[in-house]
């Protein structure tokens, strides 16, 4: 192994150590989130639809 | 032998240019960063092809609706697969596939991303190449019907910029994009404009060229067009999105920036196909205001495509970085695997590759709607959004992610039986089709069928065998 992979493994490692913790990582969607997400995703294009089929 | 502290250093410049997840601390695009960049890699002329496309069988008001209705459906199942793993993680699209395919399984999702971006990147850089003919000889520098060789030329010379630019690294992106994302939204909304003020009233009256005789066929294709034209995003947004801090600063940016700009920016192109027969603007645009018209046309056409062009090269390359012997080039190495197989491509078979657009799509929805489905079922249905980052990022046969032999057969028979779905509903090369259609798109039923294969195969075999890390 290179020292370069070596290196990497090593920092790899590190980051794997810090997001193992829950607190580290990325929150979910929230409540607005999936709002947003049922509005834009399903309630806006079924609209659409009736509109231009009318 | 180099300190932890020392190895963080290494990285810390270019970190964006590896497969290493991102902290938390290195993820700084707030929402704006994230819906430019992002509105920028949807915004292309690929638009221009999707809503030519639509405008075969729809006329503007039903175009717009199922264009736009699609785009935000593919663009809804897009955001759940890969939004919130790859914003948990700081991950990119590729290892966020890594649960559900196992840590040799993923090669399947490389492969498609590969296939995938550097068949979008074909056909920009094509359109490109073909804008610069087309306007060549609107200038008369060619002759009307002559200047072929300036296709293959021009695809190498934006092949060569593209390098250049992703020779940065993400920062070029950043850069490239806050620059390129005015004159896109501005120069687009001017096109939409001049479209409707002089050509109005046959838009109104323009019928579409090959619709068939169901009304309820066409409509369908329209929205089966939109969905998936947005289900391309797969490959592009892990590469993103994980530079955003958690799921929510990406939501909005997600079906905003990329689902969005997509839909409004095809409408050009199904205006354009319905009133004035052709969707290039360095083409339609002369015809409306002469050469001058036709030089702003090209500008619009340039800074779209090489916008998307770089997101794409830039998503390919990280994407394939992460396979052995491609992981231990440098950076300018690994955009090139990316960038070659496009400059091939259009300096060969350009002409043969742009009018294969339309099964280019089909075999989008064929992969890409199983891939999608997989994904939501497993991270939120079967595992209640707790994957292990150590799994992922470990190659050995102790990983919770190893499977058999590295491979979840869950998901490869969800993508096989999403593979049959999609072909008997929609045949990809013919667009034959079958019951039901046109009541269901192809897309849908295909993501629903790859999903529920996956449930049932994980709950009868892989958790049974105790493989795939699911909590007992």
């Amino acid at each position: 192994m290179t020292y370069k992979n070596e290196a990497e493994e090593r920092e790899l490692q590190r980051r794997l150590d810090i997001l193992e913790d829950p607190k580290n990582q990325g929150e979910g969607f929230g409540p607005t989130d999936w709002a947003w997400l049922a509005i834009l995703g399903v309630i806006f294009p079924v609209a659409l639809l009736i509109w231009g089929w009318f | 032998m180099a300190t932890t502290e020392q190895a963080a250093g290494q990285f810390s410049d270019n970190i964006e240019e590896t497969a290493l997840p991102l902290l938390k601390s290195e993820r700084t695009w707030g929402r704006w960063d994230l819906l430019v960049v992002l509105a920028v890699a949807a915004a292309a002329t690929w638009c221009y092809i999707i809503g030519e496309y639509v405008g075969y069988y729809l006329d503007l008001k039903m175009g717009i609706a199922a264009m736009t209705a699609g785009a935000m459906i593919g663009m809804l199942l897009v955001t759940l697969a890969v939004v919130p793993i790859a914003t948990k993680f700081g991950i990119d699209s590729i290892k966020g596939s890594i649960p559900q395919f196992g840590n040799r399984g993923w090669v399947i999702t490389v492969a498609l991303q590969y296939a995938s971006i550097i068949g979008w990147n074909s056909i920009l850089l094509i359109f490109f190449a073909k804008s610069v003919r087309q306007l060549a000889a609107t200038l008369g520098f060619v002759p009307a019907d002559g200047g072929a060789w300036l296709i293959p030329v021009s695809t190498l010379v934006a092949c060569a910029v593209v390098f250049l630019i992703l020779r940065q690294g993400s920062r070029g992106i950043e850069k490239v994009s806050k620059v390129l994302f005015f004159v896109i939204i501005g120069l687009g909304l001017w096109m939409i404009y001049e479209l409707v003020t002089q050509k109005g009233a046959d838009l109104v009256a323009a019928a579409p060229a090959y619709a068939s005789e169901s009304r309820l066929w066409n409509y369908t294709t329209g929205i089966e067009i939109g969905i998936v034209s947005l289900l391309s995003w797969w490959p592009y947004i892990g590469a993103m999105v994980r530079v955003g801090s958690d799921a929510h600063k990406a939501t909005l940016p997600s079906m905003l920036g990329m689902g969005f700009p997509v839909p409004v920016l095809s409408i050009i192109g199904l205006a354009a196909i319905l009133a004035l027969q052709t969707s290039d603007p360095s083409g339609w645009l002369v015809q409306l205001g002469g050469p001058v018209y036709g030089v702003i046309a090209l500008v619009f056409v340039i800074a779209a495509n090489f916008g998307t062009a770089v997101i794409g090269v830039y998503a390919s390359s990280l994407g394939v970085k992460q396979v052995p012997g491609i992981a231990d080039l440098t950076w300018p190495k690994t955009v090139l695997v990316s960038v070659i197989p496009v400059a091939v491509v259009g300096a060969l078979i350009p002409e043969l590759f742009f009018s294969s657009f339309g099964s280019f799509l089909a075999f989008i929805g064929v992969f890409f709607a199983p891939l999608c489905a997989i994904q939501i079922t497993d991270y939120f249905f079967l595992r209640g959004q707790r994957v292990s980052v150590k799994s992922i990022y470990d190659s050995s046969a102790a990983s919770g992610y190893a499977y058999w032999g590295g491979v979840n057969i869950a998901a490869v028979l969800a993508m096989a039986a999403g593979f049959g779905t999609y072909w008997y509903l929609l045949h990809p090369l013919t667009y034959a089709s079958h019951w039901p259609y046109e009541f269901l798109t192809a897309s849908l039923p295909t993501a629903f069928v790859g999903g529920v294969v996956y449930y049932v195969v994980t709950k009868l075999l892989v958790q049974p065998a105790g493989k795939g890390g699911y909590a007992s």
